[in-house]
């Protein structure tokens, strides 16, 4: 029986749920799924500028792992843009680094350290009108 | 999150009035602002000219100072690193408004 994949950290949610094509031949019929690590894999490497190593470490996977999800992060990308497809990131093994809120009132970001039961306060306007990133996309 | 907040916001000079830098580490200041006592001071970053480890420098900088919230637009990785060893909280502006370091200061006062 094959070992089960270890669950890769990833600092925090995407901005958006994916990217749709534009001009007579995009088609929203098509769709590449990218997953959240393979998604963190590119922020790290080629948006941070990181090594392949560091970046392994951030996700806590080795250097071969990071560079076959990173490989194949770029592989639906060059395909999702040459053949017009649109890009939706979800599903993975991931687990975050911390629990990251959205207040509905200031729009502001911000994590918790620790343990919460999620009834946080934004510590910018001190509205508990806030909602848990993860929950929310 | 019980303990005092001693938060800091990058701006692009020494004042209250000027906007928040867009980028956390390359910012020309920093106001350092005590929740409790309500005070303010400013930290020059000497590192934001630096090719490289700016964040790093000035995170480690800013956590000798006392400070344990990051209030900013953009958060780089070193910066965040830095974050996630001294158990400093994060916190990202909305994108879309230019905001003065003085607006910022008055939506903690306020709460």
């Amino acid at each position: 029986m094959a070992r089960p994949v270890n669950p890769r950290k990833v600092f925090s949610r995407p901005k958006v749920k994916g990217f749709i094509p534009m001009g007579f031949y995009a088609s929203d019929l098509d769709t590449i799924y990218l997953s959240v690590e393979e998604y963190e894999s590119i922020r790290l490497k080629d948006y941070m500028g990181l090594s392949q190593l560091e970046s392994s470490e951030h996700m806590a996977v080795s250097r071969p792992t990071l560079t076959r999800i990173y490989e194949k992060a770029r592989n639906k990308i060059a395909e999702a843009l040459c053949e017009g497809k649109q890009i939706l990131i979800q599903g993975g093994n991931v687990i975050y680094h911390e629990k990251w809120f959205v207040c509905n009132s200031c729009s502001s970001k911000f994590n918790i350290k620790g343990k919460s039961d999620n009834t946080e306060k934004c510590p910018l306007c001190g509205s508990e009108n806030v909602v848990l990133i993860e929950n929310d996309l | 999150m019980d303990n005092v907040k001693i938060i800091a916001i990058p701006v692009m000079g020494k004042s209250t009035d000027y906007k928040v830098s867009k980028l956390f580490a390359r910012s020309p200041f920093f106001i350092i602002y005590d929740e409790k006592n309500q005070t303010i001071q400013f930290a020059k970053n000497d590192y934001k000219g630096d090719q490289a480890q700016s964040g790093k420098h000035i995170s480690k900088l800013l956590v000798a100072k006392g400070v344990n919230v990051f209030c900013g637009h953009d958060i780089g990785f070193n910066v965040q690193k830095i974050a996630e060893e001294n158990n400093i909280q994060l916190i990202l502006l909305p994108e879309t408004k230019g905001m003065m370091g003085e607006t910022v200061i008055n939506m903690i006062k306020k709460k």
